[in-house]
């Protein structure tokens, strides 16, 4: 098992020198903020859209990215959902729909998420409620911590919910977790494990409530007590044997 | 890029890296970071202690290939090191640059295990397996960067260990020879002794692989 | 750095600088051996003895977030039809492929301000030995089946693609010989709350 560690990174040894200097200038890119950069996306972001679609279509879709931008909304997902549509070849009556609803969802988001949420916090939880999760669950978990970024976490449980997992008690897991420490790339890893628990057939409540523990164990703010599935939250969480606890 | 500085073949020049050299994560850009997050490390901040974990982790995965005599340690090795980091933190001051504090624990780790592990394993089976089966590949070029950096590795693996490691924490972790000096206890004088056999050793034995 | 003319040196130099990729699982298992040993009470001299060799630990690895050396090859491959329709809609499960999360070390002066920036390097893996062209499409490259074409080691069955991503939730699939797009049958399923058309997910961390 050893050995696997080594040998691909060596066989892709001049492939990683280029992703360093790729990663490298991507990371020096991302910070060009100027007003000239801005133009320049913006041109870009037609050309991208005039290629791939229809006049029609790029009109359409072009007064909701402009209707975003007034908003100082992320206009991304509008255009990815565009070309998604285009990509799979959807007619230009629902590709205009969906890009009016990703708009929504965006506004929606970043209500939720006031009174500063980043770009990267508005698209996660437009995510999160095209996933299904409502908005109102997104602003509680918000205030509870006003000043993480909630990039992951919101994938996270917008993955969860989107496997079944009632909401509550989703929100009840990734809050609990973020409020004793777990790291987003933890968080990432409960929900692959969870999903991959699912996948064989456990039932969703059964593996969170067996997931949590593998985690909460080695997180830092462990109480003294032993960690009973029932004190992780009040939110509805029950025991094995599908009775709630008091 | 290359210029004549007019210092003598033994003395220490400041080159402009090759383009496609690979940046080394020098000391100075990290100090502050470092700092920051050492303290709460210190007072049992595990996200902390984690994202020391994660910046040091390659280079300390990257110093143990090198250095040790069996490669497949190197997973295990790391780990031990880091744990005696973690364990050690009370204890660290900050009068020490923590990542030459770290490459003194991993370095006396890696020693350690070559004590106890004399089999030398220089390629591994499989790695020469997966060689034979690249048949065809894509560019030339990519074909010899492929042997090129095995080779390297080999001819790594036959410097004496003592002179390996200190031409690793010089060349390779960019520690200069006062910081190693500091570290290890070794004169600059005797340091720089070694960095030249290993240097000396490694030019010869990657000269007669690509003569001509 | 050597001397100037030490041309083989400093090549030889700059093949040992290569960083491996992160490897998040062993980050795992470092720092949860490192809190279990902090409630065992463990206290331990700055000593450089023996290291413990019989008490390394080996816990179960992170899934998902794994070193892009976890490739072990699955026995499905993907069945073509030469004439196939272009049926995007069809999300053909016979495709193997693993979404695996390298990340590089970036020196601190790089990293930006704007964390939402901040890139993840991931690798993408597919395997068929029947196809001629295998394409990554995703919501980071505008699904463009053309954008990002993926590699094949010679003689293999091992497509990849090593490709930046923002932190969050990513939507992606592949299409094979521009015909059959097809979903990774090693990560979590989506359904397109707007087109129906099926993708699959992969959720990137802090870099």
């Amino acid at each position: 098992m050893m050995s696997r560690m080594h040998r691909v990174p060596r066989l892709a040894a001049a492939t990683m020198k280029s992703l360093v200097v790729m990663v490298l200038v991507a990371a020096s890119v991302t910070r060009q903020a100027g007003a000239q950069a801005a133009v320049q996306q913006a041109t870009d972001l037609e050309t991208r859209l005039a290629q791939r679609l229809d006049a029609e279509t790029h009109a359409s879709v072009m007064k909701v990215v402009d209707s975003a931008r007034v908003q100082q909304l992320p206009v991304e997902p509008i255009v990815s959902k565009a070309l998604l549509g285009a990509t799979f070849r959807q007619p230009s009556a629902v590709i205009t729909q969906s890009v009016n609803v990703v708009f929504q969802r965006l506004v929606a988001s970043r209500d939720a998420l006031a009174p500063t949420p980043t770009p990267g916090d508005i698209r996660a939880g437009a995510e999160a409620i095209a996933l299904g999760v409502p908005s109102k669950t997104i602003r509680d978990l918000r205030s509870t911590f006003p000043d993480r970024s909630m990039v992951v976490p919101l994938a996270v449980l917008g993955e969860l919910v989107a496997n079944k997992v009632p909401v509550d008690r989703a929100v009840g897991m990734v809050r609990e977790l973020m409020r004793r420490g777990a790291s987003e790339n933890q968080l990432v890893a409960f929900s692959e494990k969870v999903r991959d628990d699912i996948s064989k057939g456990t039932s969703p409540s059964e593996a969170i409530a067996t997931r949590i523990q593998g985690l909460i164990a080695i997180l830092p703010t462990a109480p003294a007590v032993n960690v009973d599935a029932a004190n992780v939250n009040g939110a509805g969480f029950q025991n094995a044997d599908g009775r709630k606890k008091p | 890029m290359q210029r004549s500085t007019g210092l003598g073949p033994h003395e220490e020049s400041i080159l402009e890296p090759p383009l496609t050299a690979v940046p080394i994560v020098t000391a100075r850009s990290n100090a502050t970071a470092d700092s920051a997050l050492v303290n709460r490390a210190k007072l049992g901040d595990i996200e902390a202690f984690t994202a020391i974990v994660e910046r040091y982790h390659p280079r300390a995965v990257r110093f143990a290939r090198g250095l040790l005599r069996n490669q497949q340690d190197s997973e295990d090795v790391v780990q031990e090191a880091f744990l005696r980091v973690y364990r050690a933190l009370p204890r660290y001051e900050e009068r020490q640059r923590f990542d030459a504090w770290l490459f003194r624990i991993l370095g006396n780790c890696c020693r350690s295990a070559n004590a106890t592990q004399y089999r030398r394993e220089v390629v591994d089976v499989d790695d020469e397996v997966a060689l034979e089966r690249v048949a065809a590949p894509e560019t030339t070029d990519g074909r010899f960067e492929l042997e090129f950096g095995d080779e390297v590795r080999r001819a790594l693996a036959e410097v004496p260990d003592y002179n390996r490691e200190i031409f690793l924490l010089h060349h390779i972790e960019g520690f200069s020879y006062e910081e190693i000096e500091k570290m290890t206890g070794v004169r600059q004088s005797a340091l720089k002794m070694r960095v030249k056999r290993a240097s000396d050793f490694l030019r010869a034995k990657l000269a007669g692989v690509y003569r001509g | 750095m050597a001397e100037p003319h030490d041309e083989l040196l400093n090549r030889a130099i700059n093949e040992l600088r290569t960083l491996p990729p992160l490897d998040q699982g062993a980050v795992s298992r470092i720092v949860d051996a490192a809190a279990r040993s902090r409630d065992a009470g463990a206290a331990e001299d700055l000593d450089f003895g023996e290291p413990r060799r019989g008490r390394f630990f080996r816990l179960p690895a992170v899934i998902g977030i794994a070193v892009a050396a976890a490739i072990v090859g699955f026995v499905a491959g993907v069945q073509l039809l030469g004439a196939r329709f272009f049926d995007p809609t069809d999300s053909r499960r016979t495709a193997v492929g693993r979404a695996v999360e390298s990340t590089l070390v970036k020196p601190a002066a790089l990293v930006p301000p704007n964390v939402d920036a901040a890139l993840t390097s991931t690798q993408f893996v597919f395997k068929s030995r029947v196809a001629h062209r295998v394409t990554l499409v995703g919501d980071f490259n505008d699904w463009d089946a053309t954008a990002t074409p993926m590699t094949r080691e010679s003689g293999g069955a091992l497509w990849w693609v090593n490709i930046p991503l923002s932190a969050g939730r990513h939507v992606y699939a592949f299409m094979v010989d521009d015909t059959l797009m097809l979903t990774d049958p090693d990560a979590p399923e989506t359904k397109d709350p707007d087109f129906g058309v099926k993708g699959s997910v992969v959720i990137v961390g802090k870099p």
